[in-house]
């Protein structure tokens, strides 16, 4: 199945903004790891959307989902 | 209660402008004594090296209503008549103002603590980034001040 992945701040530099193919079934969690470089995977504390709303790495995705990767917030 | 709120790409102080005009009106039938105003500026020196520019990316639909939500929390919280958060987003230059926050009630008390409540969210709840661009080299700065080191995978 084909998910849109999106990161936004230093993620951003590691995760490139398109389609990506996960098998049927696949969590959030199961996901995340895949995506994410070694190096950055438990470094930082990552929040994850799908479609819109904060989703927990049990999440099951569907076809056609988007889901976004945040890292730590820095607004101010 | 009045809300102000929104990511904004100009000088967030013109939306300040707009805003305070607001509570003048409605101080004139209300109990509003004071407004608090705070304004985040790019700073030009960081740890002695020379600033560039800060660089500051939005999850923009999630942002949004984080902005509004603890705008209208707070107010509530505190009592107060009128608030206000814009947050800059794009590139920003020392001296440059990144966020404007203000509060109008009764009193310095409820205003004060409002806009430092307001300030301390936005830093953790929304998901707003910011870039450090830096004579020495780009940074991405997180929540609790620290600095990353730009590198590409």
């Amino acid at each position: 199945m084909r998910v849109y992945v999106k990161a936004y701040g230093l993620l951003s530099d590691h995760v490139k903004e398109g389609f990506y193919e996960f098998r049927e079934g696949a969590t959030v969690g199961e996901a995340v790891e895949s995506i994410l470089p070694d190096g950055i995977r438990g470094r930082f504390s990552i929040s994850v959307f799908v479609n819109g709303e904060a989703a927990t790495g049990e999440r099951v995705l569907r076809e056609g989902d988007k889901v976004v990767l945040l890292p730590p917030s820095s607004g101010g | 209660m009045i809300v102000r709120t929104g990511l904004v790409e100009g000088d967030p102080l013109t939306l300040l402008q707009g805003f305070l005009g607001e509570v003048s009106k409605l101080a004139v039938d209300s109990e509003i004594g004071g407004v608090e105003v705070f304004v985040g500026v790019v700073k030009g020196r960081v740890a002695g090296v020379r600033v560039e520019k800060l660089v500051y990316t939005a999850y923009s639909e999630v942002a949004s209503r984080v902005l509004e939500r603890i705008a209208r929390e707070e107010g509530e919280r505190f009592g107060l008549e009128a608030v206000a958060i814009f947050h800059r987003v794009g590139e920003v230059k020392p001296g440059e103002a990144t966020v404007v926050i203000a509060a109008a009630g009764r009193g310095r008390e409820e205003v004060n603590k409002a806009t430092r409540a307001m300030i301390d969210r936005v830093k953790k709840e929304a998901p707003i980034f910011k870039l450090e661009v830096r004579e020495d080299g780009e940074y991405w700065v997180l929540g609790d001040e620290t600095r990353v080191k730009r590198s590409r995978s």
